[in-house]
């Protein structure tokens, strides 16, 4: 009487929790590792690795990816320079000094962050008005769109409350003005602005605030913003485009190429080029450092970083408390655009009306933004 | 293929605060103009050593051959092959699946390591804390009439510790007052004439030698500054240590 000897124990199907069982890795390293991390790659392959449409061979439609490279490059310096940074109003300027004229490749590390901050928020515009112009928002990517607008204003605030962290002249009058914008918001603004300040007005506890908001709470928050924008990007796919070309040549044109490697080598293409363009500008045009802030001195120029410009113009030319409800009826115009483009095309399917309005705004944000480049006053 | 490596160097001011000037200041650094900004600042201080590799294609074949398809024209017409490369004609699939790629993936991979190393390595210099720095000076530290005779008495120096002075009769000495073994303070005891630490009974005598206790185990003695006798006054010489 024979029985049939069991397989060793080492090479057992192992079976995830409640999925199927995996068929076993050949090295016995493999195996060791599957039963302690019991992955499908199968399954994992097939989700991270889609077909990518032929379009994103080309440069203009991997944006994208590049304000999350940039993200990474800003974790990285960040967290290496708030090493040195103490956030305190009497020592905040000092220490920026110090990192920037004392410790080594200190210089190197703030300019980079610096650096990376205003290409990130060129990118993220870029990417968002390659993401407009096509028409990628439609559905059913309209929430995706929304989590991105999401992005754009957390950008905004992580660059805001960065520049104010140096305590330099531009810190302190830019928060001035910040929190007093704030203040003009009906019915809450006061409220808001003091707890955006901590007090009455810009105390001890403000720097504090903006600095816990600049280095926990808003990254916490875009990388909640990135995983979800990620995901749906993912469960959707890329969009796939008509292009008039492919059009001409007949359907069966729709060409794709894999995720991995081919388009990772793309990003990777690009994020090279990113570094060398970062090390470039911040060796050529290293961060400098300002005035220290003087609470009892307005500068008599001043100005926020060149993507407030345009709210700054639009401030000069209209009120207070019109700049305030007009730039937030805009966000949240851009906020729930996908859903009034929709309504529009249904009421005029071959209306070419949005693009059109997508010019016209762009238009207007870059004629605020040079106005106030060239205006010295 | 093309492999190169190079040390730069140029020599500088050990220490650029100390007012002594070290370097060689030129008043056009570079012999050339193409360095830009450089050439604001001249070459100093810089010891780099640098590396890396360059690999040039044979031209010919790139890549794989297209697969066969269904269709019969479109993958034999040749005019479809005279289109620019697009990005990822570059591939790393075929780099991956291509023997002759094996070399370029080895390169392209040690490039972005030592991108890597070379970012972690500034990263850990940047974070590793500077040298530093002691600085030897002399203050004023009383009147010699301040110091009662055969009395010790605790000055407060800049640094924060206490100088513990003592006019023996003979002499003026000037103790550390903590303690070489494990860093307590000592205190002079009037009655026995020693200095005394409370921690594990360290015994000293009135300049500064151990005689019992660990400290005398060890053999070590009470750090002694150095007092000068300036008229009617008395000077310390001190030592600080100053992090940058």
């Amino acid at each position: 009487m024979t029985t049939a000897a069991p397989p060793p124990p080492d090479l057992e199907p192992v079976t995830p929790h409640g999925g199927r069982p995996l068929p076993p890795a050949r090295t016995r390293f493999g195996r060791w590792l599957q039963r302690r991390v019991p992955v499908d790659l199968e399954a994992l392959r097939y989700y991270s690795n889609e077909p990518v449409p032929n379009h994103l061979k080309h440069w203009w439609w991997c944006l994208g990816g590049t304000p999350a490279m940039l993200f990474t490059v800003q974790a990285a310096t960040g967290i290496l320079l708030s090493f040195y940074y103490v956030p305190d109003p009497s020592q905040a300027y000092e220490s920026v000094r110090r990192v920037s004229e004392v410790v080594p490749f200190g210089w190197f590390l703030r300019s980079i962050h610096r650096w990376s901050s205003n290409l990130m928020i060129a990118a993220v515009i870029l990417h968002m008005m390659r993401v407009f112009f096509t028409g990628a928002y439609r559905k059913p990517r309209e929430l995706n769109w929304m989590i991105g607008i999401g992005l754009l204003g957390t950008t905004f605030f992580f660059g805001f409350t960065g520049y104010s962290l140096v305590y330099e002249q531009l810190s302190y009058w830019g928060a001035t003005v910040a929190g007093n914008l704030t203040e003009a918001v009906p019915l809450i603004g006061t409220y808001l602005a003091r707890l955006l300040r901590g007090g009455e007005m810009i105390g001890d506890n403000t720097l504090t605030r903006f600095f816990i908001l600049h280095i926990g709470i808003l990254p916490a928050l875009i990388t909640a913003l990135l995983a979800g924008h990620i995901l749906l990007f993912r469960l959707h796919g890329v969009t796939e485009f008509e292009f008039e070309s492919a059009r001409l040549r007949g359907p069966e044109e729709k060409k794709t190429f894999p995720f991995f490697p081919d388009h990772v080598m793309t990003e990777l293409i690009i994020g090279i080029g990113l570094a060398f363009l970062l090390t470039c500008l911040a060796v050529i045009f290293p961060a400098g450092l300002a005035e220290k802030a003087n609470p009892l001195l307005t500068p008599a120029h001043i100005k926020p970083e060149w993507y407030f410009f345009w709210t700054f113009r639009w401030l000069k030319l209209t009120g207070l408390t019109l700049a305030v409800l007009s730039i937030g009826f805009f966000g949240f115009l851009a906020l729930v655009w996908p859903f009034i483009d929709q309504a529009i095309r249904r009421r005029r399917p071959a209306s070419e009306i949005s693009v059109k309005i997508g010019l016209a705004a762009v238009c207007a944000l870059l004629v605020l933004t040079v106005w106030e480049a060239v205006a010295t006053h | 293929m093309r492999a190169f490596a190079g040390y730069d160097f140029a020599t500088g001011d050990k220490n650029p605060a100390d007012g002594k000037r070290q370097e060689f200041f030129n008043f056009l650094p570079t012999n050339h103009p193409h360095y830009g900004y450089m050439d604001y600042e001249g070459w100093r201080n810089i010891r780099s050593p640098y590396s890396g590799a360059s690999l040039y294609g044979q031209g010919g074949r790139r890549g794989r051959p297209e697969p066969v398809r269904a269709g019969p024209v479109r993958a034999a017409d040749p005019r479809r092959r005279r289109f620019p490369p697009g990005l990822s004609d570059v591939n790393l699939r075929v780099l991956m699946e291509n023997r002759r790629g094996f070399l370029s993936r080895l390169l392209m991979m040690a490039g972005l390591g030592s991108v890597a190393a070379g970012v972690s390595a500034m990263a850990t210099r940047y974070l590793y804390p500077l040298k530093a720095v002691r600085l030897k000076r002399r203050i004023f530290l009383a009147p010699a009439a301040d110091v009662p005779a055969g009395k010790g008495r605790p000055y407060r120096l800049p640094d924060g510790s206490t100088a513990l002075v003592t006019d023996t009769g003979a002499d003026l000495v000037a103790l550390s007052d903590v303690c070489p073994h494990l860093g307590c303070k000592v205190r002079y005891e009037g009655a026995q004439g020693n200095f005394v630490c409370p921690c594990h009974g360290g015994l000293f005598e009135k300049d500064g030698t151990a005689i019992a206790g660990p400290p005398a185990d060890e053999g070590k003695n009470l750090k002694r500054y150095a007092v000068t006798r300036v008229g009617e006054n008395l000077f310390i010489d001190i030592e600080e240590t100053v992090q940058p």
